[in-house]
């Protein structure tokens, strides 16, 4: 032994302190989540497609996705895995479909568990694909561009929405700035049809929703020499469009067309994000509504999150140390369908919401 | 393998002295700031007080609370002097052979068997010493934690225990990367055996013309890999990462097994 003392020393010493600090690793406390449900059913679907993003900012970094039926799933990331990862809507998707998205001229839309994703590599056809991660299948289809985008220069293909059979697109050349078109892909006899926008030309569009035929969009119009933007809002039903001038006004987050076509919902802006506005198209009134959430805002964050989507308003706001308000709120009628607490057993305060995952 | 680990122990018993001095002294560097540090917020706090005539409490609340992570921020520049000194120990294990008063290496070069026992005899050196630096530095770390915790008053400590962004990158709190870590520190130790056993092999002007088209060969590889994936531009990212890797561990084993080479048909005694 004595003739192999110094490499012993050295091995005791390397397997000891090393050994320290993996059982100080071990002894790191991590949060242990439970879900509390103050209103509604977790089992209801549309309860169980949302997730809370959380990531814990101590030492060890590690995400978090909690549903609200209380299944937490915990990431730990280190270097090697972090070379690897692939982003989640790319989970499963075959390499083909994957190189696809990744193309500079390809841009994606996630509704409804399918990923779409739509280029032109030329002006003369237009490629789109989407994965469909339930049937874990690809379908690859592929359209003549329509006469007035094969005159475009460097066209960028927006996928909006899908409605019924039908893929919205948003059409834009930025290097001409010719202004928006749009566009309705009919994904089951394969024809691509435009749809006439009034009031469009060399203005940037949003489309901020479609029902039956009917368009609510927004134009913005950049003051030459200035930082300052125009904003109009416009209900179209593709010949004709009327101005809502009553929305000109409003600064919203998020503005959504309601499930039927009759309403605007309009997420105010940064500083109260538990306000909105409903505004109704036929009566052309706004309703203004509101959610009181005791929020927290120390030097740990504020920690809120709020989306608008099919109508329902998701929140999710950091109420206490380790403590996540989660509320799903029908936008028209102000009701909350669901209220539920997750809480840290550990109260860990480096605990904090990233964003809500909805499916 | 009773020759390999004699000849491990040899090299380690030859730098021993120096080993342990370089791990005490930089031990005791890192406590020192740890002490300094506190005492000077301390006089800082006691200064501002009897300046702008407040209470303890108020001075605390305008200078700040000390904590551990500030205290530590010395600490990354001490590892870096470490790092420093392992890159050295890599080239001076080989070179002290040489240039020493006895010629050791004449010694090392007629022992029977396979010269390859030398190369990982000073390989397996070089990886305890980074294990121990790594693990040590980890122990001192939380020495320092436990004597910042004992010097400092209460109402002028901050938070609980945390590491400055430098440290964290070293102490991930993930045992897959300490591993990762001393991986590459092994690349690195075998690529400077590499570089040293080629000047050694050649000497002067040749010796220096080899090493640098060594160096120019990892160059073009890393980059011009780099520089082909970016035109091919049909890899996804975990391919590319993939391909970098497999480089890497194909370069690995190529250090290793040119620096066997040289070892064996090169140098001569």
């Amino acid at each position: 032994m004595r003739k192999f003392k110094f490499v012993l020393i050295l091995a005791v010493v390397s397997f000891l302190t090393v050994g320290i600090y993996t059982v100080f690793i071990q002894s790191i406390d991590e949060s242990d989540f439970t879900v509390e449900t103050v209103k509604g059913d977790p089992k209801q679907p549309l309860v169980r497609s949302v997730q809370a993003e959380l990531y814990d900012q101590g030492l060890k970094g590690v995400d978090y996705n909690v549903r609200l039926d209380g299944h937490v799933e915990k990431t730990k990331e280190n270097l090697i895995s972090g070379l690897f990862e692939s982003p989640y809507n790319e989970n499963g998707a075959p390499a083909d479909f994957r190189r696809f998205i990744r193309s500079d001229y390809v841009l994606t839309l996630e509704q409804e568990g399918v990923s779409y994703a739509i280029g032109t590599p030329n002006n003369n056809k237009w490629e789109l694909q989407y994965w469909q991660g339930s049937k874990q299948r690809v379908v690859k289809k592929m359209f003549p561009a329509p006469a007035e985008a094969q005159k475009l220069v460097e066209t960028e293909l927006n996928p909006y929405r899908r409605i019924g059979n039908n893929l919205y697109v948003s059409v834009q050349d930025y290097q001409t700035n010719s202004g928006t078109l749009l566009y309705k892909i009919d994904l089951k006899n394969d024809t691509v049809q435009k749809i006439n926008l009034p009031y469009t030309s060399k203005k940037e569009v949003m489309i901020l929703g479609i029902h039956d035929e009917m368009i609510v969009y927004r134009t913005v119009e950049y003051l030459e020499g200035s930082d300052e933007s125009i904003e109009k809002t416009y209900w179209s039903d593709g010949e004709t469009a009327q101005p809502l001038k009553a929305l000109n006004s409003i600064i919203a987050n998020q503005t959504e067309l309601s499930e039927d076509g009759t309403k605007l919902i309009m997420l105010e802006g940064d500083s109260d994000q538990s306000s909105w506005i409903v505004y109704d198209l036929a009566s052309k009134k706004s309703e203004k509504h509101s959610m009181d959430i005791p929020l927290v805002t120390d030097k740990f964050g504020l920690g809120s999150y709020t989306e608008l989507k099919d109508d329902l308003i998701y929140t999710a706001n950091r109420i206490d140390d380790g403590v996540i308000n989660i509320r799903i709120v029908d936008a028209v009628s102000e009701r909350v369908l669901y209220e539920g607490n997750i809480k840290d057993k550990l109260k860990r305060k480096e605990t904090s919401l990233n964003s809500l995952i909805l499916n | 393998m009773k020759q390999y680990l004699m000849l491990t122990n040899e090299e380690l018993k030859r730098s021993w002295k120096m080993i342990v001095s370089v791990i005490l002294a930089m031990a005791s560097i890192e406590i020192l700031t740890i002490v300094g540090r506190v005492i000077y917020h301390e006089r800082q706090v006691k200064e501002y007080m009897s300046y702008a005539k407040l209470s303890e409490s108020d001075a605390i609340e305008t200078i700040g609370e000390l904590s551990f992570q500030q205290a530590s921020s010395y600490f990354s520049y001490v590892i870096m002097i470490g790092i420093v000194l392992v890159i050295l120990y890599a080239i001076q294990i080989w070179y002290r052979d040489w240039l020493g008063e006895s010629k050791y290496i004449y010694r090392l070069l007629l022992l029977p068997g396979s010269r390859a026992k030398i190369f990982f005899a000073k390989w397996t050196s070089l990886a305890l010493v980074i294990i121990s630096f790594i693990g040590l530095q980890w122990v001192v770390i939380q020495l320092s934690y436990v004597i910042f915790n004992w010097l400092i008053k209460d109402d002028y400590r901050a938070s609980s225990f945390n590491m400055s962004m430098a440290l964290k990158q070293l102490y991930t709190m993930n045992v897959v990367d300490l591993l990762l870590i001393v991986l590459v520190s092994l690349f690195v130790v075998s690529f400077l055996f590499m570089l040293v056993l080629l000047e050694r092999s050649y000497r002067k002007a040749k010796g220096l013309i080899f090493i640098i088209l060594e160096v120019a060969f990892l160059l073009l590889i890393t980059v011009g890999n780099m520089y082909v994936i970016e035109k091919l531009d049909i890899f996804l990212s975990q391919e590319i990462s993939a391909i970098m890797v497999a480089i890497f561990v194909l370069y690995f084993v190529y250090t290793i097994w040119k620096s066997l080479r040289l070892l064996k048909w090169k140098i001569s005694v």
